[in-house]
């Protein structure tokens, strides 16, 4: 499908041997062990894995926004538009970030500033991007707050983060993060700190805002629920690397990594009844504080044989459009 | 007022064998030169007469010296030895110091562990500490010494009295969030007197603060002791202490600067190793604090 | 926030009281009798006795404080034992030198004092980091008059950049006036410039970790938006607090200063008085100097619903 008509003029973001590394006092973390992937102009990339895979760490060395006293991306290309994002000044990189890519965080009650009125914050966007006047801006303001669908936009533009709730806070982050109309905006998990309730008001919202603007987005969650909502293709990702990619259909229909399956299988999925307990994944998520000899999920996959424990497989397709990075991907696959 | 987050939040007590000493000085640097300079100084101070030389006598022939083999530090208007002076003036100013602190650190423990568990007690005495904490320290201790005239006595209180109620505002802190810890409740609802759970649980949960606070208290109170001395107030003039040699050296400090600098560097050298324990000792009780510095 | 306002002027004053109770028995405490330390050395008989009727020091104590404390309210600070006028007057004769030193010096210490504490903390380990460290080290330890001396052997005994010491009122024309203030003031701000930053560099550290200074970047905000605009705000209440310690404590500072620096000010008043035992010159100047620590609090807790608008009383 989207992989079909993926010629060169409609990828927007493309993503190559990403590397990113953590320093410690005594060692570094491999975060990311190289990974690529690309995003394309107007679609829905889901992004999933467990905490510490390595989703956030990827949104965030493609925005050049890890800390730079710890962390830093020691290889690979993000190219965007054309651009290599990793090789532009700093300068250039801010006139990138909320104007052409823009993210939303998964912590809507930090996330904002508390001594700042929401407009202001949205405004800020604005003026840093258009240079327009403070009144114009806040007016900018307002009509997206109404855009993101909040109640009494006049009222709301002059309250302080702390006077609304969550799910409205959420709100105003996706107001700041589309008001410069991006064309990639990076949702890193935005769901995952508000209510069940809340949770799906805000996934139809961003699915909804998406459609009306042609915004291409990246979805980072760890449900896979939410995936099968919003997104048209997925990567999953395992210890700082894609394990599996493939469109949404073929990876529910026929998931090639043993981690995807696993990861499925540990999902309610409401048919079963809700006395069956849940299998988990045994084991623990490998420390990438030590170079991994083989492939990372090995230590827990049921498949492992031998060559798992020697050699890092790499991603490839094993159909055309679903990649997986695993030995086994071609016998495991209707297992 | 709210205070600044310079003021120490305290965690659990930590447990110091004679080995984890060993290894906590070794990795942490500042308790080992802070503690070290401060012992040299001590060291230095307490045999003094063996090596220094006279501090009193007066040569009317030497007078204003520059430095020079017999007398290192040069001589003062009235021809004393100044290396003598500082070196004895350490005395001075480590006992009135250190005197001062501890007498600083028992009344606030005290005062702070009775306005912690007692509500009336707390009411009234915490207003006085206020109260002393609104008059500048100088201005207090200035006050306190107006009463009697200059003396070792009345400075050694006069000092501690303003730096009190810092003390007791932090062991009241600590004993009230102890207070409501369950070991406390618990040896209480088990029958436990209460000066013995005050004794048992409660102290020992103020030293690690108290101990910080009191390195602090005991640089500010060298401060103080100098700056009274410096103005005249402090230690009476007879006795050699830097506070006096600055003063009675000022005039002179375009033609024999050492009478000046040699007091003055010693002062900043034993504050700053005060400081530099009092921050060691900080880090190690609170490792939460030293990244925050 | 009026209630909050009542509430905080109540304690106020209760610590007002403190300190009056306090000051008046100062002169009750100290040995000997007042009445005999008011009149001074070269009093008669019959003067002592005035004083004595004068001040009801024949009332009882209690009697005797709420006169004491009409008469302050009234404005009468009472009478200079050694020059016979009164402590109102001379007190403000001496009020514009301390005055310049002190703004001067909160100037200084507060501009210098926020910038290297932002500069130490948005390079954290970098260069001027570690001079912060360094210099806040030095800025604890060495004591302000040491600090005076060194300054003027270097910049006025050997350079002969600057005066030595005294000091040029101000309608002798800005020029001699600032001249005479520029190594004062540096030196009684070095300490608080330490403490400032130190404090500054703390709370921004502390800032500059949260999620919306993260927000900011993504947003693309510059390094000057986000620690002037973003950061500096939100690490304002710790910030402002220390300024106002600082300024509430800069007295005692000041005392040494114009002792070092020979300025007629109120700190050489107190200076004299206690030597002279000029008991109600330090009485009046220990008043006015809780009274400015009370008040100068009062507006630091009233400032921070300025800076963080979650600060509701």
């Amino acid at each position: 499908m989207q992989m079909h008509k993926s010629v060169g003029e409609d990828i927007l973001l493309d993503v190559r041997n990403l590397e990113t590394h953590f320093f410690g006092e005594e060692s570094v973390t491999r975060a990311l062990g190289g990974i690529s992937f690309q995003v394309m102009k107007g679609e829905t990339l889901g992004v999933v894995g467990e905490s510490g895979c390595g989703k956030s760490v990827t949104a965030l060395s493609i925005l050049r926004l890890l800390p730079k006293q710890t962390a830093a991306t020691v290889g690979g290309v993000v190219r965007f538009q054309g651009r290599d994002l990793l090789e532009l000044s700093e300068r250039e990189m801010r006139k990138i970030r909320g104007d052409k890519i823009a993210m939303i965080f998964q912590d809507p009650m930090t996330s904002l500033n508390p001594v700042y009125t929401v407009g202001r914050q949205i405004a800020e966007a604005v003026q840093i991007h258009t240079g327009a006047f403070r009144s114009i801006a806040m007016a900018k303001a307002e009509e997206m707050l109404r855009f993101v669908r909040i109640a009494d936009p006049e009222r709301r533009v002059n309250n302080y983060p702390y006077e609304m709730s969550g799910g409205m806070r959420q709100r105003v982050m996706i107001a700041m993060a589309l008001a410069c109309s991006p064309e990639l905006l990076i949702a890193d998990e935005p769901t995952t700190a508000l209510d069940v309730t809340i949770q799906a008001q805000i996934l139809r919202l961003i699915v909804d805002l998406k459609e009306r603007m042609g915004t291409a987005v990246m979805f980072i969650t760890h449900d896979l629920g939410v995936v099968a909502e919003t997104c048209q293709r997925v990567i999953v990702m395992y210890a700082g690397r894609i394990v599996e990619q493939a469109t949404v259909t073929d990876l529910f229909a026929r998931p090639m990594h043993p981690y995807t399956q696993a990861l499925m299988r540990s999902v309610p999925d409401g048919r079963q009844g809700q006395q069956r307990r849940l299998p988990e994944i045994p084991g623990i998520v490998p420390n990438l504080r030590e170079p991994i000899i083989g492939c990372s999920f090995a230590p827990r996959c049921p498949f492992a044989i031998d060559i798992c424990r020697e050699k890092t497989p790499a991603l490839r397709d094993v159909e055309s459009g679903h990649a997986a990075a695993c030995w086994r991907s071609d016998e495991i696959v209707c297992a | 007022m709210r205070l600044p987050s310079a003021t120490l939040e305290t965690g659990p007590p930590v447990p110091l064998g004679l080995c984890g000493l060993a290894r906590l000085v070794r990795r942490r640097p500042l308790v080992l030169i802070g503690g070290g300079l401060l012992t040299l100084l001590v060291v230095l101070a307490l045999a003094a007469p063996l090596y220094a030389g006279d501090p009193v006598n007066m040569d009317p022939f030497k007078r204003l010296h520059p430095p020079s083999a017999a007398m290192w530090f040069g001589s003062d208007n009235l021809g004393r030895d100044v290396f003598a002076r500082t070196i004895f003036g350490a005395r001075i100013s480590l006992l009135v110091g250190l005197l001062s602190a501890a007498c600083a650190a028992v009344a606030g423990l005290v005062i702070g562990i009775l306005a912690g568990y007692s509500r009336s007690f707390d009411n009234i005495v915490m207003r006085v500490m206020d109260g002393l904490m609104s008059i500048p320290t100088i201005l207090l201790a200035i006050a306190l010494i107006s009463l009697t005239g200059p003396g070792i006595g009345i400075l050694i209180v006069a000092i501690a009295i303003p730096e009190t109620p810092a003390v007791a505002r932090l062991v009241r802190s600590v004993v009230l969030s102890v207070r409501e810890r369950p070991y406390v409740e618990a040896a209480l609802c088990g029958g436990a007197r209460l000066p013995k759970v005050l004794w048992r649980h409660i102290v020992p949960s103020t030293i690690p603060a108290l101990m910080v606070q009191s390195a602090t208290v005991c640089a500010s109170a060298i401060m103080t002791e100098a700056a009274l001395s410096f103005l005249g107030v402090g230690v009476p003039p007879e006795i050699p202490s830097w506070g006096n040699m600055i003063s009675s050296s000022r005039l002179f400090l375009s033609i024999a600067p050492m009478t000046v600098f040699a007091p003055g560097i010693c002062l900043a050298v034993t504050v700053l190793a005060v400081n530099l324990l009092g921050d060691g000792l900080r880090d190690m009780f609170d490792p939460r604090a030293k990244r925050r510095r | 926030m009026a209630a909050y306002i009542l509430r905080r002027m109540l304690s106020a004053i209760a610590v007002m009281a403190m300190v009056g109770i306090f000051v008046f028995l100062l002169l009750r405490l100290a040995p000997g009798d007042p009445a005999d330390i008011l009149a001074g050395d070269t009093a008669t008989e019959e003067m002592v006795a005035g004083i004595r009727a004068s001040l009801g020091l024949n009332d009882p104590l209690p009697v005797q404080f709420v006169y004491w404390v009409r008469h302050m309210l009234g404005g009468d600070f009472g009478i200079s034992i050694f020059s016979g006028r009164p402590v109102l007057e001379l007190i403000s004769q001496r009020l514009e030198p301390t005055l310049s030193l002190s703004i001067l010096t909160m100037i200084l210490a507060v501009t210098v004092g926020v910038s290297f504490g932002i500069l130490a903390a948005w390079r954290t380990g970098g260069l001027i980091d570690r001079l912060l460290v360094v210099f806040s080290a030095l800025g604890y330890s060495v004591p302000v008059f040491v600090i005076g001396f060194f300054l003027i052997y270097f910049f006025a005994i050997r350079t002969h950049w600057l005066p030595v010491q005294g000091y040029k009122p101000f309608e002798s024309g800005l020029g001699p006036w600032f001249v005479h203030l520029i190594l004062p003031t540096v030196t009684l701000s070095l300490a608080y410039i330490a403490f400032i930053a130190r404090v500054t560099r703390a709370s921004m550290l502390e800032v500059l970790s949260e999620d919306y200074m993260r927000t900011a970047a993504a947003k693309g905000a510059s390094s000057y938006a986000m620690l002037f605009h973003h950061a500096l705000k939100n690490a304002g209440v710790p910030i402002l607090t220390v300024i106002g310690i600082s300024f509430a404590y800069l007295i005692g500072g000041v005392v040494l200063t114009e002792t070092v620096f020979n300025i007629p000010g109120i700190g050489r008043l107190v200076v004299d008085a206690i030597n002279n035992r000029d008991y109600p010159i330090i009485q009046s100047v220990l008043i006015l100097a809780s009274g400015m620590y009370v008040l100068i609090n009062l507006t630091v807790d009233l400032a921070y619903t300025l800076i963080d608008p979650r600060i509701r009383y």
